[in-house]
């Protein structure tokens, strides 16, 4: 029986990158601690800030919600939830029960956004009626939303919980597409732009997924185990991360010194979309045309943008819970 | 003689047939990755509401649940 190299007792996992065994109790300090690693290396939560953790209720964003609420306590920063309830039937029902009961547990304020009163329906009606993908259609909706909360409650920051296989996954996809700008946006932190783009915060970006998965598992923290029915399984992404899988155990450390040379080199990478953004026209926030693809889409779903109308629905509701 | 093996996300269920009394975690990981085309790290292991270690031992009637690390969410 390996043992843990800290206390002695019975370790559950070893740390191939890292060279030790680790006991539940330290394996659980071990990823807080790369957490608070990150948050300082990267300068991404300054004390007193207004945080807003976009949480889906999947296991990467249980572990944010779970990490984050301790250290708050640690740094003063304020979290805030926020939960975007898809209206995909029976998943989204499970995913913001799962979320109500962990953010009731860490006592923290949630605000819910609920597409189907927003809109009038569901991601997969939307999908259906704008002719896209519904992994599209959900980016959009998801980041409009995200970053439209955290303009109008003046949030300081939206952390999501992307975690380092997720980056890496995203790296290579952009580099085999040739999308050189959409790599340099693959970074611990991205600056907002005046009132338009909310500041992004990835506090997982160093942490593997197995070791979100393994931190919430240890710590006996509910999450959304079902995949999202609208998920396609064989996609580009889901392939890459297989590899970068196999990639890591067969040379550990690898992803590590990937996403250190990729930051280094980051200034290497032409920023094409440096300078190209702009105010949309309907609802003024980020756009990288006259008119940003949340108003283009609601456009031909519904027979107008609903930016504007969004952005108002957003204000009352924080208004409502006392967010404003 | 078998492992009950339960995959979540998709409740798949499946029988490892034992040679002997008992088997290494690491054995049935080596079972999945081999048939999943992944790696062992891909996978965590759970018996009755636990985590349990790649050399942790599995004895016969014994049921696991493997969580895919990997999710489309």
């Amino acid at each position: 029986m390996a043992k843990c190299s800290i206390c002695g007792r019975k370790a559950i996992e070893k740390i191939e990158y890292a060279r030790k065994y680790l006991c539940s109790k330290h394996y659980t300090e071990f990823i807080e601690e790369k957490v608070r690693r990150s948050i300082r290396r990267y300068r991404l939560i300054k004390k007193g800030s207004k945080i807003l953790l976009a949480v889906s209720g999947g296991k990467d964003s249980i572990a944010l919600l779970t990490i984050l609420s301790k250290l708050s306590k640690e740094i003063h920063f304020k979290p805030y939830v926020l939960h975007i309830d898809l209206g995909i039937g029976k998943y989204s029902a499970i995913s913001r029960e799962i979320v109500k009961k962990v953010v009731q547990k860490v006592d923290l304020p949630l605000i819910i956004v609920e597409i189907k009163d927003l809109l009038g329906m569901g991601i997969p009606e939307l999908a259906k009626k704008s002719g896209r993908p519904s992994c599209s259609v959900c980016g959009i909706v998801k980041r409009y939303i995200m970053n439209a909360v955290a303009i109008e409650m003046k949030a300081d920051a939206i952390a999501t919980g992307h975690n380092l296989d997720d980056i890496i996954t995203f790296i290579l996809k952009e580099f085999l597409q040739q999308n050189l700008d959409g790599i340099t946006k693959l970074v611990p932190r991205i600056d907002n732009i005046d009132e338009i783009a909310a500041t992004k915060i990835r506090p997982l970006y160093e942490v593997f997924e197995r070791e979100t998965l393994l931190y919430i598992l240890i710590n006996k923290v509910e999450f959304v185990k079902e995949e999202c029915p609208e998920a396609r399984t064989s996609t580009l992404n889901n392939v890459l991360k297989n590899h970068i899988y196999i990639l890591e155990e067969k040379f550990p450390g690898i992803k590590y010194s990937f996403i250190r040379s990729f930051l280094r080199n980051i200034d290497k990478y032409p920023k094409l979309y440096e300078g190209k953004f702009m105010k949309c026209s309907i609802c003024g926030l980020i756009s990288s045309s006259i008119k940003c693809s949340y108003c283009r889409l609601t456009e031909k779903t519904h027979g107008e943008p609903l930016g504007m109308y969004t952005r108002e629905y957003i204000r009352r509701l924080l208004e409502r819970i006392g967010l404003s | 003689m078998a492992i009950k093996i339960i995959i979540i996300p998709d409740n798949k269920v499946i029988r490892y047939e034992l040679r002997g009394s008992k088997v290494k975690v690491l054995k049935i990981l080596e079972f999945l990755a081999k048939t999943e085309g992944t790696s062992l790290s891909a996978y965590v292991v759970m018996r009755k509401g636990e985590v349990i270690a790649r050399d942790d031992e599995l004895f016969d009637g014994e049921e696991i649940e493997v969580y895919r690390v990997a999710s489309g969410g």
